[in-house]
């Protein structure tokens, strides 16, 4: 695997050649500090950007256009990390040498189009298409609840941050939609590709000289990117006393989520120990949480740890009947307590090392694994693959148990199910 | 063992049937540094009424019993569970229970291929059940339906099977019902897994960074020392599904904002295979590709149902087939269902694809066939399907593709009968 990094005119273009995939994967990226209000606007870019560009003036023509180039893949999305909000451009495509000469260029024009050369009127979006993104964002943001889990991990976050980037809904809020029009919309795209830090990455079976050839000739633009900073989020406060917050719905089953505040750890610990313990605790199904909640006392069927690295928060979340909530949050914290105290055996360690390890070792094989070690590397100063391979083999079971205690239980949340009359499960 | 290329993919099978009737199949991919394999046996929730093996009575079984196996087999005598072992090497395993089969699968490193193979085997072949392991395991599959009750996907799919088929145990949840889970034991278990789980009826696919002798070798002698009773095909009723359906039309309120509308078509479709000389897949996939190109993004329909603003989220469907009957699922997320189930029965009615259209969508088809060949999961699962709907491995299935004809396309479109079908919605609970 080569890589270049080519740094010009405002942008970076990151290059991978391997030739593991048939396929030739594309990302572009932009990001900016996170803003409240920009959410929704982004969210709206996002759902009209794909729909429509100059040369294909309709999600129809698109689409047709798509699968005309052999297929080319594309979707867009926008998500909050910690401090930032960072707006993708995914895209794929079949290699030239299984279709025909010109491809390359073709399917990165026809992608590259899409952030650069959206379908535009009279200074705004086409309306039509406006009207109908809006629809769909006024769907998406009223549909959030409608997934017990994304919206307890939500309130989770909103109980341990009352205020600031971690307490923000990534789908946006209905006020913040209802002050938009295609104009000002458009006048923010315009600054956004103006600013906003903007990362480039294409992986396969490439020739550098080519590919960056093709993207400074697609890429022509004046560009101030604004300046740079953590995406980190961190804490210095702690509660002393849990937050406990329950919501009744009427899903069937209930959702409990706890969650953790993590001091501000180092990038080796961020990295490494994080992950080890995450795994430890409830990263599969050999761990303690599901051999203590599901196996052992039958409360669920669906139970694991995670670890929001760029919000320092750690979350728990387990599908519960709501009569058994406090036996599953005696159990949990009973699991978190005894790594705490150091009772972790050392085949533990060893095997999410060796999970760890693993999936180092088959990094090569994913191309956005690839793309997603590079983009960590650019935003949050993370290893590369040999570091990594080196760094995971030191992690011990002090720094493991050091860790552990710097979390900080915060908030614990119920989404409370089963409200309705039991049927029996239909048939 | 045999070695046979599979068209246009680069990528080479392999494949021995073993003395005790266990199938091997072996596509290596030396670009990779992990293993993909799948253990399976030809037994999933269809399969609840069957002769046991050794007997000549027909019984039948709870409803669930197949997927409720599969939670099982993972338990080990020691009281350990088989993914303990998987875990302590760094590697990933899973299982899944479908309609039509079982398996039990892992993905590892290279470097472990040879004892998770080993492992694979030894756990699925030595089933350890008893009263108190099946009762602790009752109240995990429990939570597992209260899951599925809640996504609305899960619950238009069952909906609609169970109201668009009439006889076939197809239209059944395949996790059966908290009731069905509830009257299971180990003695019912047991009967199950000595008539389906036998090598005869199963098979082992394994893709990745492999050499195929060497795997092969290994499996045989693991497989040598296993006793074995003679094996013949189980018995299963034959369903008479009729062409008409259960029920026409159902309606459910969930915890949804935006309604989802599902219509499933139902077919018989052997007076056009006969007409065709064409298989029952090949005529399925025939009326699929019909739906799709009428309903996907590239379709009329879908433009207007989004410029009239009926149609503000997405649109898709599948199919599957029984012994003469092809069933093709549509799927909206939309504000009006009603509307767009007529706008969509309108659409259908009326062939309009044009050739140039047809092979446009050839053309895409063909380079996600082609694009996939990298991934090791997809080439398994293309080995799995066909062996469980065919009994053998489909090397030309890229050349297939590329022969389809826009005569036969058109032909058959222009013959369905499109009066068997049942509509399910689900609307959210506040109006």
């Amino acid at each position: 695997m080569n890589y270049k990094k080519i740094t010009t005119n405002g942008y970076n273009l990151h290059m991978v050649k391997t030739d593991r995939f048939k396929n030739v994967y594309l990302k572009i990226s932009l990001k900016e500090r996170l803003n409240k209000k920009n959410i929704t606007r982004r969210n709206m870019i996002v759902n009209i950007l794909p729909l429509a560009t100059k040369e294909n003036p309709s999600r129809r023509k698109m689409e047709i256009s798509s699968e005309e180039l052999y297929n080319v893949g594309y979707s867009m999305g926008n998500v909050l990390s910690g401090r930032f909000n960072i707006m993708d451009l995914r895209g794929s495509f079949l290699n030239e040498k299984y279709t025909e000469k010109g491809m390359t260029e073709a399917s990165l024009k026809f992608l590259f189009d899409i952030i650069l050369n959206p379908f535009s009127k009279d200074g705004g979006f086409d309306q039509k298409i406006f009207n109908h993104a809006k629809e769909k964002l006024t769907d998406d943001i009223n549909s959030f609840k409608d997934n017990p889990k994304r919206y307890a991990m939500l309130r989770l976050c909103q109980l341990i941050n009352k205020h600031g980037p971690g307490s923000y809904n990534g789908f946006g809020y209905l006020e913040d939609l209802e002050k938009l029009d295609s104009k000002n919309l458009y006048r923010y795209y315009k600054k956004m590709i103006k600013d906003n830090i903007l990362d480039i990455f294409v992986v396969g079976d490439i020739d550098f000289k080519e590919i960056a050839d093709i993207v400074s000739r697609l890429y022509k633009y004046d560009r101030t990117p604004i300046e740079n900073g953590t995406h980190y989020i961190t804490y210095d406060k702690y509660r002393k006393k849990v937050l406990s917050v329950s919501e009744e719905s009427t899903f069937t089953q209930s959702t409990l989520m706890i969650g953790f505040k993590i001091e501000d750890v180092s990038p080796y610990e961020r990295q490494y120990v994080a992950s080890i313990f995450s795994y430890i605790l409830g990263g599969s199904a050999d761990s303690r949480l599901f051999k203590s909640v599901r196996e052992n006392n039958s409360l669920c069927y669906s139970i694991y740890s995670s670890i929001a690295s760029v919000s320092s928060i750690l979350s728990i979340t387990a599908g519960i009947r709501k009569e058994n909530f406090e036996k599953a949050v005696g159990l949990i914290l009973s699991e978190v307590d005894k790594m705490q105290k150091g009772e972790i055996s050392d085949e533990e360690i060893e095997q999410a090392r060796l999970t760890y390890i693993n999936s180092l070792k088959e990094l090569e094989d994913s191309p956005s694994a690839i793309i997603n070690m590079y983009v960590s590397r650019e935003y949050i100063n993370y290893d590369l693959l040999d570091d990594r391979f080196i760094n995971i083999d030191k992690v011990s079971r002090d720094d493991i148990v050091a860790y552990a205690n710097k979390l900080h239980l915060d908030s614990v949340f119920l989404l409370e199910g089963g409200n309705n009359n039991e049927e029996d499960a239909s048939l | 063992m045999k070695k046979m290329p599979l068209y246009k993919t680069g990528l080479d099978l392999y494949t021995e049937k073993l003395d005790n009737g266990l199938e091997v199949f072996i596509i290596p991919n030396h670009k990779v540094h992990s293993v993909y394999a799948q253990y399976t046996t030809k037994y999933g929730s269809i399969h609840n009424k069957f002769v046991p093996l050794g007997e000549k009575e027909m019984i039948e079984v709870p409803k669930g019993v197949a997927h409720f196996l599969e939670h099982k087999v993972f338990e080990q005598e020691d009281g350990t569970n088989a993914s303990d072992f998987f875990a302590n090497i760094g590697a990933d395993d899973n299982a899944n229970t479908s309609h039509y089969r079982t398996t039990y699968l892992f993905s590892a490193n290279e470097d472990f291929q040879d004892e998770c193979i080993e492992f694979l085997q030894d756990y699925v072949e030595h089933p350890y059940f008893t009263d108190k392991n099946v009762e602790k395991e009752k109240g995990i599959i429990v939570q597992e339906i209260e899951m599925y009750m809640d996504n609305p996907g899960s619950v238009l799919f069952e909906g609609l099977s169970y109201n668009v088929v009439k006889e076939h145990p197809f239209r059944y949840s395949i996790i059966g019902t908290e009731k069905s889970v509830n009257s299971i034991d180990k003695d019912i278990l047991y009967r199950c897994y000595n008539t389906f789980y036998h090598p005869a009826n199963m098979f082992i696919t394994v893709t990745g960074n492999v050499d195929p002798e060497h795997v092969l070798k290994n499996i045989k002698k693991h497989q040598k020392n296993r006793a074995i009773e003679p094996f013949k095909d189980v018995e299963i009723p034959m369903y008479d599904e009729p062409d008409e359906v259960f029920k026409e039309f159902e309606e459910k309120k969930m915890n949804v904002t935006i309604p989802r509308l599902g219509i499933a078509y139902k077919f018989n479709v052997e007076e056009l295979m006969k007409k065709y000389n064409l298989p029952i897949e090949d005529v399925t996939k025939y009326i699929s590709m019909y739906f799709s190109l009428k309903t996907n993004t590239t379709s009329e329909l879908y433009e207007q149902l989004e410029n009239e603003g009926l149609l503000t989220y997405s649109m898709g469907g599948e199919s599957v087939y029984l012994d003469k009957h092809a069933i093709v699922y549509v799927y909206a997320i939309a504000k009006d269902p009603k509307t767009i189930l007529e706008k969509v029965e309108e659409s259908i009615k009326n062939f309009d694809i044009t050739e140039e259209t047809f092979n446009r969508y050839k053309k895409a088809t063909l380079a996600d066939l082609i694009g996939c060949t990298d991934s090791i999961y997809e080439m398994s699962e293309k080995v799995l399907n066909d062996v469980v709907n065919f009994s053998e491995v489909r090397l030309d299935y890229i050349k297939k593709v590329e022969d389809r004809k826009y005569e036969t396309f058109k032909n058959i479109a222009n013959e369905l009968d499109l009066s068997n079908r049942s509509v399910y919605i689900i609307y959210p609970e506040k109006d």
